[in-house]
Parts: C-alpha cells; sequence; structure tokens
C-alpha cells in the first residue's frame, strides 16, 4: 500500500482522539488537500474514516477490510495479501484453489459466511455470524513429512493471542482450543505434497467471538464457548484477527529458524492433558493411557499398560 | 485380427517377461495384460485376465519378478506417516476402488498426521490395479499404497 495510506491508517487505528488533518499533513509532509485525497482513497478500499468537524479523523476500526487490517500487522509474510469475502463455501477450499491458481505464500482468506466449513474427516464446522473463519497459505520448502508440525504450530499461535483475553485457554492434542473443557476454536490444516515436496499448506481456523442469540446448534456434540462470554469485555474484531496473524507470522519465522523445538516447548506447556490420563479414539477402538510426552514430529506418546504408543490421528479425550 | 493370432500374441506374454503388450493391425487395437482388470477399450478384442483365482489350488502365475518390477514404476507412495482414509469422512463414498478409471489430479484418498490432512492426488491417468492399504491403518513415509497402470 501507498505509504502515506499505511501511514494514516497506523496513526487513526492506535489513535483513541480525532487525529486532525494539520497533524497528518505535518507529519506526511502533505498539503491538508494531499492528506484529504488519501483519506478518500482508504475509504474507497473500505476503511470507514469519519471525519469529525473541528476535531479530525477517527477510523472506525469495526470495518473488518483488507486495509484496516493490514495497519495492525507487522510486516511479515503472513498477511501480505488478504482477502475478505463476503461468502464462501469454506476458506480452506478457497486457499487451496488460490494456491492451485500460483498465489504466494502469506495469502490469508477471511470469510464472513461460510456455508461448508469443515473439521477433521469431513465434519460440519458451524460458522455463525459473530465468529472468525480464516486461512492463510504457505509454501515452506520443508519435508513433507515434517509439515504436520505446522498443526501444532497453528495451536501455540492461536493460544498466544487469544490467551490475552482467554488466559485460561489450552491446548487439546494436537490443536483444538478449549477453555475449562468448552471448545472455543478448531483449526484444521491441510497439505498437498508428494514424496520429498509440498507444494501447498493451508491453516484454517474458526473462532467462536459471540454465543449465537437463537442458541448453539443442536448437532454440536461436545461442550462450547465464546471469547465474549470468556473474556467479559468488548474486543475490535480487527485486533484479534491481527494479533492472530502477527503470532502465526512470528512463529512460523522462528520454526523456519530455529526448527521445530520452541514450538514443542510452547505446544507441551500450554497442553491441556499434559501428564495426565487420556483416552484416543482411532476411528475403531479407544487407547487409554498417560500423555507422556510430544514426539519429535507431533505425535503424541501414550504411556500404555502395554508399553508406549505413538498417536499420529485421532480424537483425544480428557478423563 | 483373428483368434488364432491373438493365441499367438497371449502365448507371447505368456512365455516372455511382457506383462503387457498392445499390437495394432489397420484400425484393430488388441493390448493383452497379464495385470487383472486391465483396462481395455471397450469396442475392441482384448483379453482380460480373470480377475478372481480359481478355487483350486492353480500354479503360481509366471514371472512375478517383472510383475514386481512394473508395479514399482507406477506406485503411489506415502509422502509422509499417518493414517490412510479411502473417503473423505466415514459416512462417505470412497474416493476410489480398485478397477476404477482416475484422471490426473483426482483425489486418491488422503493422509492425516496431527489434523495436517493430505489429499494425495493422481498424477496421471489411469486404472487403480491395486489399493495396498486398508482404511484408517497407519501408514509410514515410502509406503507403496496405490498402484496405478497408466492410460496411453
Amino acid at each position: 500500500m501507498h505509504a502515506a495510506r499505511e501511514h494514516i491508517l497506523k496513526r487513526l487505528s492506535s489513535s483513541h482522539e480525532p487525529v486532525s488533518g494539520d497533524v497528518l499533513a505535518a507529519e506526511l509532509h502533505l498539503s491538508r488537500a494531499g492528506v484529504w485525497k488519501h483519506i478518500q482513497s482508504l475509504r474507497q478500499q473500505g476503511a470507514e474514516i469519519i471525519a469529525r468537524s473541528g476535531q479530525g479523523y477517527v477510523l472506525n476500526a469495526e470495518v473488518f477490510s483488507a486495509c484496516t487490517l493490514k495497519a495492525h500487522l507487522h510486516s511479515g509474510v503472513i498477511g501480505r495479501d488478504i482477502r475478505i469475502l463476503d461468502e464462501t463455501d469454506s476458506t480452506n477450499r478457497q486457499a487451496m484453489l488460490e494456491a492451485e491458481q500460483g498465489a504466494s505464500e502469506g495469502l490469508v482468506i477471511f470469510a464472513r459466511h461460510q456455508s461448508a466449513g469443515r473439521g477433521r474427516l469431513g465434519r460440519t464446522w458451524h460458522t455463525l455470524p459473530e465468529a472468525l473463519a480464516c486461512s492463510v497459505l504457505l509454501r515452506p520448502s520443508l519435508p513433507p513429512e515434517k509439515v504436520p508440525q505446522l498443526s501444532l504450530l497453528t495451536a501455540v499461535a492461536l493460544h498466544e493471542a487469544l490467551s490475552a483475553l482467554a488466559p485460561e485457554l489450552r491446548i487439546k492434542w494436537p490443536n483444538d482450543m478449549l477453555h475449562h473443557g468448552a471448545k472455543l476454536a478448531g483449526i484444521l490444516t491441510e497439505m498437498r505434497a508428494e514424496p520429498g515436496q509440498v507444494h501447498a499448506v493451508v491453516l484454517g481456523f474458526g473462532i467462536n467471538l459471540y454465543a449465537p442469540a437463537d442458541g448453539w446448534p443442536a448437532d454440536i456434540r461436545q461442550p462450547v464457548t465464546d471469547l465474549a462470554s470468556i473474556s467479559g469485555t468488548s474486543f475490535s474484531r480487527i485486533e484479534l484477527a491481527a494479533s492472530i496473524l502477527n503470532a502465526l507470522d512470528s512463529w512460523y519465522r522462528r520454526y523456519l529458524e530455529e526448527g521445530f523445538a520452541p514450538v514443542h516447548k510452547a505446544w507441551w506447556q500450554a497442553h491441556a492433558a499434559s501428564g495426565q490420563s487420556v483416552r484416543v479414539h482411532d476411528g475403531k477402538h479407544y487407547i487409554e493411557g498417560i500423555a507422556s510426552a510430544l514426539d519429535e514430529d507431533g505425535a503424541m506418546l501414550l504411556q500404555t499398560p502395554s508399553g508406549t504408543q505413538r498417536i499420529v490421528a485421532g480424537d483425544l479425550e480428557l478423563m | 485380427m483373428d483368434i488364432a493370432q491373438i493365441r499367438k500374441l497371449i502365448k507371447l506374454v505368456q512365455s516372455s517377461d511382457l506383462t503387457e503388450i498392445e499390437v495394432t493391425e489397420g484400425d484393430q487395437t488388441v493390448r493383452i495384460s497379464r495385470q487383472s482388470q486391465a483396462a481395455a477399450a471397450p469396442a475392441q478384442q482384448t483379453y482380460i485376465a480373470p480377475p478372481t483365482q480359481p478355487a483350486a489350488p492353480s500354479p503360481t502365475p509366471a514371472a512375478p519378478a517383472a510383475a514386481e518390477k512394473s508395479e514399482s514404476e507406477h506406485t503411489v507412495k506415502s509422502p509422509m506417516v499417518g493414517t490412510f482414509y479411502r473417503a473423505p469422512s466415514p459416512d462417505a463414498e470412497n474416493f476410489v476402488s480398485e478397477g476404477k478409471k482416475v484422471k490426473k489430479g483426482d483425489v486418491l484418498c488422503i493422509i492425516e498426521a496431527m489434523k495436517m490432512m493430505n489429499e494425495i492426488e493422481a498424477e496421471y491417468d489411469g486404472v487403480i490395479e491395486a489399493i495396498l492399504t486398508e482404511n484408517g491403518t497407519p501408514v509410514e513415509y515410502g509406503q507403496p499404497i496405490f498402484i496405478i497402470t497408466p492410460l496411453a
């Protein structure tokens, strides 16, 4: 984005008071009319900037647009390109489609409404009107067998960003976000690869922001919760989205530089069941044991009467 | 092409290391394949090995080494450790089954590890010759999971 427009957005979004055209003009070495032109162009891009007479410009931060969101992002890889869709079937599907058409790493897709949000093994993810649905496209030059670590990395980043509003949030293996046992957010990650080469990785997540006014959908079989009920305060959707993308970006960078060890450590500390009794349903049977450690590749190690079992896929329940 | 000629071709395949031979004469094409359910243009005369084994003990099929060699060339291998799924969800239909034709880009299966879902796609047009692992079971890195015979 144009540097002057970026400056205006950052300045307005970080100020609780109106910022006068004179101040902006001085900061940017522009005339007031020049500032006004940039404000007009930002408005055309979707930023809701209000001019209060005699006081200055105010940004309505709750307008969820790509440019207001970008103004809150550190300059990293994730969020270089942001698309906000009014409605889509699934942000993960859209991100994968974009990947097939050559989209670059760092593309972020948000959707206000998601008609076919998905969970593990084709399960439905209900994207409520007051929810955040997002997918991030990455193209890491990693061997495919390492990529599942990014699934746990996504949990660590979400945990870090959401903990500001939900301090007691825990991760449940591999990447569910639980608050006192109730699900606040879900993550579904997907990849396209062949032996030796990763084509695309999509990190998708959905966060319940507010409880639906007419109640949770009846077919949700597990306890659910929402960020507003947990935090008891109001929060800015833009700031929340930005803090998640910033956390993802910095964890991803750290992972590429330092490997899985820092993610592993943060994950284990945030895990709800570290050292506790759990059972895992692998689609056929339950395996019971103590969640004794996280393996190097992100697999859960269960201590069972018949020895240590490595869990690579399944539903983990706390007992 | 008459039956005698086709018989000769079958004998040729049986007595050699070949797993498949295709002969075109004028506008007629015949393909003889040692593998079961090999694809063939439907309107043309073709010998297809019987898909079911006889109940009585039968002699070992000729040249298993050659068959293996051809299989390894057309094997789809797992790019990672994970759990193998033949369908997008437990209630859904399988992506593919043995004997079915697939097009390049068709999804063959999903391999899951740590809730990272990896859809494996066909890399060429072909026929699913064999599915080498069971739904819901673990696969190792590099483990063969499908044999797909390319369609010429």
